[in-house]
């Protein structure tokens, strides 16, 4: 069988999806970067790798999200893409008139406007990671409560209570005096995701035009009452893939479908590279004031790429990225 | 007396030419680095913007280099640059230099008076050695400028990474160096040719126009160099503002006028900063043809921001995707790679071009 994979390294999570040739899901990973992204892909393509058939063949892959240059080193990327056009070809593909993507990950947000399968518009969230999971996590962990269980826990609110959501800061001595007000914590947790839905539209959603449908995806996309929130706040029906943590994943597999169509051939360094050494060697250029901090990617023992520097004097000193990636 | 002045784009070989040609002698800034911007941000009011700490940085480095004399730009109108001049002056006292600073008011339509006003900074001079070093000095910004606009255009289709940057820097050294009018001139066009040389033929290209604050605009450091970075995604950039721009709006009031009548249905007058332009010369790019516009500016930037939210609305009637970003102290650049790679694959989307370019 056909296959394709997609590698999607963001900030929190790094997720790994296996697809048929129609972009169908065929297995994947969900890990925690922890900040360690070189062997997180490794790890998640060990786990592919010890999961597929024998006829499984991997015809493509394609790297997506803020680690894609280094996950695309990795892996022998046929096509390495940012997130937002990753995010916008993955749901096209599974609601092909989808008009309006929100998408909210660990340490960012985003909104993708579409007409006709085209983004047309789009906006992320600029410094602040207030709206986003890596919020919500902290949170649910300062309530002592899995976060997991913390839509749930929203839908059985039974009054709303206004909690300020420009900031974390702000939202969490504000959250602290509700508590103290004798609201419960269902009320309370209900009120964050409306604060968060709030802050995610006067943000991100900022004059665009929300439009049905509209598809709710990313880490964030599991919590029901944030969906509940968003349907509130909006008036409007919001939906959720089935795929909803992986649509960037799914995103780069099918655009590495679709660049080895053009290619020809994958540049896919198999299975083995899960136990492959890659290591990232740091040193400071001592060139001019600038001092800039090159890292050198290295694969057993072979550097496969340098970057880091302003001036490009260590990037360009490998002169043809492709022909080492081949070598190696 | 040695002179020192911030750097700005092209500024540094521009000034250097004048000053030589009145006989000073001239420290020039090292080129801007993170050290300078250290140095701005630990000595900077927080709130203040990036050109602010960026030129601080310029200074304290060439005084450190043994510059005693500090020219800087003064302004007029909302906006807080007319003041910078003023507050480094403060700010480098309080580090416990003790420079002359000269800030120096933009002609305003009084080129008469600028140029008496510059005379009187160097007694010993006549109006006549004044016009000999500004010509040189004129000569130099014209055909820089000339030479950058060609390159973000020619990079675009650079045979081999970096080549045609590399060939520009050099070109730039050789035009430093001459003081001949005429050779500015030449090694400008043959600088263009040479650039174009390293070139390959494509069919379809996409061309992204720049709009925005004005120091943002002409110094590539504070931008992370956007140019560059389009220019490596295959896209060819017009810069709306150069040097040769802001000087010609000093001087020649009806440059002013045309881009006022191009951003008149959208905002009808001088709010400060460069906003006006920001608006007329979007307006302008959008009837142009271009396929898509940047905003870029220094964030707490208020003529800026207004922009913004002026260009949400432009964007939709003249049907022109517009991508707005603001630059601060931050040197991480992978979130605005991600921004800038995401907007190009939009409008190509739009042109019908493939997404997947192998």
């Amino acid at each position: 069988m056909k296959t394709y994979l997609g590698v999607d390294v963001g900030s929190v999570s790094t997720d790994i999806a296996l697809t048929d040739e129609d972009g169908n899901v065929i297995d994947s990973v969900y890990l925690r970067t922890q900040g360690q992204p070189i062997k997180v892909v490794q790890e998640g393509i060990r786990q592919i790798g010890s999961r597929i058939d024998g006829d499984v063949q991997v015809c493509g892959v394609g790297t997506t999200g803020s680690g894609r240059q280094l996950a695309g080193l990795i892996v022998g990327a046929d096509i390495i893409k940012n997130e937002i056009t990753a995010h916008a070809v993955a749901s096209s593909r599974f609601l092909p008139d989808v008009h309006t993507i929100l998408e909210i990950g660990g340490q960012d947000s985003k909104i993708i406007i579409l007409r006709k399968g085209i983004v047309t518009d789009f906006a992320m969230n600029t410094v602040c990671a207030a709206g986003t999971g890596s919020f919500l996590d902290q949170q649910a962990y300062r309530l002592g409560i899995p976060i997991e269980k913390f839509g749930d826990m929203a839908l059985k609110a039974e009054a709303t209570v206004r909690i300020a959501g420009r900031c974390t800061v702000f939202a969490e001595s504000d959250m602290i005096h509700k508590q103290q007000l004798g609201y419960s914590t269902e009320e309370i947790i209900n009120g964050l995701c409306e604060a968060l839905v709030r802050n995610y539209l006067n943000n991100i959603g900022k004059g665009k035009d929300i439009n049905e449908p509209i598809l709710f995806q990313g880490g964030v996309a599991a919590n029901k009452g944030i969906k509940a929130a968003f349907e509130r706040a909006l008036g409007k029906k919001v939906m959720v893939p089935k795929d909803y943590g992986i649509m960037g994943a799914i995103g780069a597999a099918l655009l590495a479908k679709e660049a080895v169509k053009k290619i020809g051939t994958t540049k896919f360094k198999g299975f083995e590279i899960s136990s492959m050494k890659f290591e990232n060697n740091g040193f400071d250029c001592d060139g001019c004031a600038n001092m800039c901090e090159v890292v050198e990617f290295v694969q057993n023992g072979h550097v496969l790429a340098r970057w880091g520097d302003k001036c490009g004097k260590w990037s360009s000193s490998i002169d043809d990225r492709e022909d080492v990636l081949n070598k190696a | 007396m040695k002179l020192t002045y911030p750097h700005m784009g092209n500024l540094d070989i521009i000034l250097k030419a004048f000053f030589e040609g009145m006989g000073k002698e001239v420290v020039v800034p090292p080129p801007i680095t993170e050290k300078t911007l250290s140095i701005g941000v630990r000595n900077c009011p927080e709130f203040a913007c990036l050109p602010l700490k960026i030129t601080l940085g310029n200074f304290i480095e060439a005084l450190d280099k043994g510059a005693d004399t500090i020219i800087m730009l003064g302004g007029f109108g909302p906006c807080r640059f007319g003041y910078y001049g003023q507050v480094q002056r403060e700010i480098v006292r309080d580090m416990g230099y003790n420079p002359k600073i000269v800030i120096v008011e933009p002609p305003h339509g009084d080129l008469k008076g600028f140029i008496k006003n510059v005379v009187s900074l160097f007694p010993g001079m006549t109006l006549k050695d004044v016009i000999k070093a500004g010509k040189v000095a004129w000569q130099k910004m014209v055909y820089l400028d000339k030479m950058e606009k060609a390159l973000l255009v020619l990079r675009a289709h650079e045979s081999r990474k970096g080549i045609v940057t590399q060939k520009y820097n050099e070109y730039r050294n050789y035009i430093d160096r001459t003081s001949d009018v005429r050779e500015i001139k030449r090694l400008s066009l043959e600088g263009i040719r040479e650039m174009k040389s390293l070139t390959k033929l494509v069919d379809t290209t996409l061309r992204i126009a720049v709009v925005g604050e004005i120091y943002l605009l002409v110094e590539p450091f504070a931008s992370q160099d956007i140019f560059r970075e389009l220019n490596e995604q295959g896209v060819e950039v017009k810069k709306t503002e150069y040097i040769t721009d802001v000087v010609f709006s000093c001087i020649m009031p009806w440059r002013l006028s045309k881009i006022k009548r191009a951003a008149n249905p959208y905002l009808n007058q001088v709010i400060g900063g460069h906003a006006i332009y920001t608006i007329g010369n979007t307006r302008i790019c959008a009837d142009d043809g271009y396929d898509g516009v940047i905003q870029i500016f220094p964030f707490t930037c208020t003529p800026e921001v207004v922009s913004k939210a002026i260009l949400n609305k432009m964007s939709k009637d003249l049907d022109i995707p517009v991508m707005s970003l603001s630059f601060d102290e931050n040197t991480g650049q992978a979130g605005y790679r991600t921004r800038i790679e995401a907007f190009v694959d939009l409008l190509m989307r739009r042109r019908g071009m493939d997404l997947v370019n192998v």
